[in-house]
């Protein structure tokens, strides 16, 4: 894929240097050679407690099918040391704070079965196809007033401002949608939602500087915004209360039965982060690399401007092709051979979403992007199992919507520059700018 | 063949149905449910394949 896969060995390849992935994106050739030669590796490197590397789609799909075996109650996201030591203060405040133990599960995605089960219960019915399905003319129409707006800005810019100025299409457009939609789930009153994108950088992407106040460290930035998440938090609970329940996320977290018993405050609290930060987050890098893989492949975007009804099967070549979440992780409760490998119980396994959705064995010509691709059973949700992305079918119709109704206004845009990619982030490859401008008539 | 769902991971994607209707059907529930007790032989390989792409990994082969 690269001209340097001839430098590139199993000893010097890197998949956890965020800072490579600020300069060149996904480490697409080393996960090539990872594939190609050692599809189950041990991963040793600095600041990194060492893990099996899982890069083939068989492998990841092998193990998500498997949570008896590999278990999301240890750790659940690869991160350098100095990030899960900074987790593990915030779980001691939070036992502090509400109760309970630091090495209670922080969210459900923590969870094996059956309590995993249990707990996604609580509000898996507001996220089924069906349910989703019934929005896709409100989404439809916000979509719609969304792309108006942000045409309207590029027009401006091409007519009175003369130098025909950039516009920032993360901030513009992506993340529009994905914060409103999941706002509106969760019952958060729409004056908020600009709050709401705030905090989510600010928690989700923390070791950026940018997403700091002035002097602040990272840590500093997680409690500041966390804590402010967590009032106003409090604040929805207390007006709930106050004015009754309804059939919002946070209405359904309240009343959840979880075999007889509630919720405690602290996995209320918990799980409403986890809707909303995982609902804005993941499907504004969708929109905005989908809308750079379409522009990087003219003849695709044309093919798809004149067949609108394959909006479905691009958005699923948008999400195989974006990969938006990086890696989950898992630890093996026994021993267990993968591809002749022993694993043995209490190792690590890191699962790689992007490199499954790559994988030769599975796409034929993987890196050509196709928005006709048939099959497509990508991993961009995660693999098919216990954990498949509750959210699937929410991010499906939100992305449909979008790109229909960008569909008109995207023969005029042009790139201006390539994506930034947001710092220290190696769970979600977020994108915090990309600039666009309309092409001169 | 025979094949169980388990409606604990069933949340109604409908990749079964959406391949196999004459086979799998999801109901107002949004879980899926079997039309018939025994999978006729000439669909044995397309139900394997509903199996491998059930997003929950739901539907298991018994026999």
């Amino acid at each position: 894929m690269q001209n340097d896969n001839a430098k590139l060995t199993l000893e010097n390849l890197n998949i956890t240097d965020t800072k490579l992935y600020v300069k060149d994106g996904y480490p697409w050739a080393a996960w090539d050679l990872l594939r190609r030669e050692a599809p189950v590796f041990w991963y040793q490197r600095p600041q990194y407690e060492p893990f099996w590397a899982i890069t083939k789609h068989e492998d990841v799909g092998f193990i998500s099918r498997n949570p008896d075996i590999f278990s999301n109650t240890q750790l659940l996201r690869l991160a350098d040391t100095g990030s899960l030591k900074i987790g593990q203060r915030g779980r001691i405040r939070n036992a502090r704070r509400y109760g309970g133990s630091p090495d209670d599960p922080p969210d459900f995605i923590f969870m094996d079965p059956p309590e995993h089960r249990q707990h996604r219960s609580a509000v898996s019915r507001h996220f089924t196809p069906r349910t989703m399905r019934a929005l896709e003319g409100h989404f439809a129409q916000m979509s719609g007033d969304y792309v108006n707006k942000f045409a309207d800005i590029l027009v401006d810019n091409l007519t009175s401002k003369g130098a025909n100025e950039a516009v920032d299409v993360v901030h513009e457009l992506a993340a529009k949608l994905p914060v409103a939609a999941i706002c509106e789930m969760a019952g958060i009153p729409s004056e908020d939602w600009d709050q709401i994108f705030s905090w989510t950088e600010a928690l989700i992407g923390a070791a950026d500087p940018e997403f700091r106040l002035p002097g602040e460290s990272q840590e500093q930035t997680l409690r500041r915004s966390s804590g402010e998440w967590r009032r106003y938090n409090e604040k929805l609970v207390e007006q709930r209360l106050a004015e009754g329940l309804g059939g919002d996320l946070l209405s359904a977290l309240m009343q959840a039965d979880i075999g007889g018993e509630s919720l405690n405050p602290k996995e209320i609290s918990s799980y409403f982060t986890l809707l909303v930060a995982a609902g804005n987050e993941t499907t504004r890098n969708s929109i905005t690399g989908g809308i750079k893989a379409l522009l990087d492949h003219p003849e695709q975007l044309e093919h798809l401007i004149a067949n609108p009804d394959l909006v479905p099967s691009a958005v699923e070549e948008i999400l195989r092709w974006t990969s938006a979440v990086i890696q989950f992780q898992r630890t093996a409760m026994q021993d267990v051979e993968i591809r002749g490998q022993l694993i043995r119980k209490g190792e690590s396994v890191v699962m790689w979403y992007p490199s499954a959705n790559r994988d030769e064995d599975v796409f034929t010509d993987p890196y050509k992007f196709d928005i006709e691709r048939t099959p497509n059973d990508h991993f961009a949700f995660g693999g098919f199992g216990e954990h498949f992305c509750l959210g699937a079918h929410l991010a499906r119709w939100e992305l449909r919507s979008m790109f229909t109704a960008l569909l008109p206004v995207m023969s005029r845009l042009e790139l201006v520059s390539d994506p930034q990619y947001v710092q220290g982030s190696l769970h979600v490859g977020g994108i915090k700018r990309m600039m666009v401008r309309s092409k001169a008539a | 063949m025979k094949v169980i769902i388990d409606h604990s991971l069933c949340e109604g994607h409908s990749r079964c149905m959406d391949d196999l209707p004459e086979v799998f059907e999801v109901r107002d529930d949004d879980r899926s449910y079997t039309l018939v007790e025994t999978i006729p032989a000439e669909l044995e390989e397309q139900v394997r394949k509903a199996v491998s792409v059930c997003p929950r990994a739901a539907i298991e082969i018994i026999d």
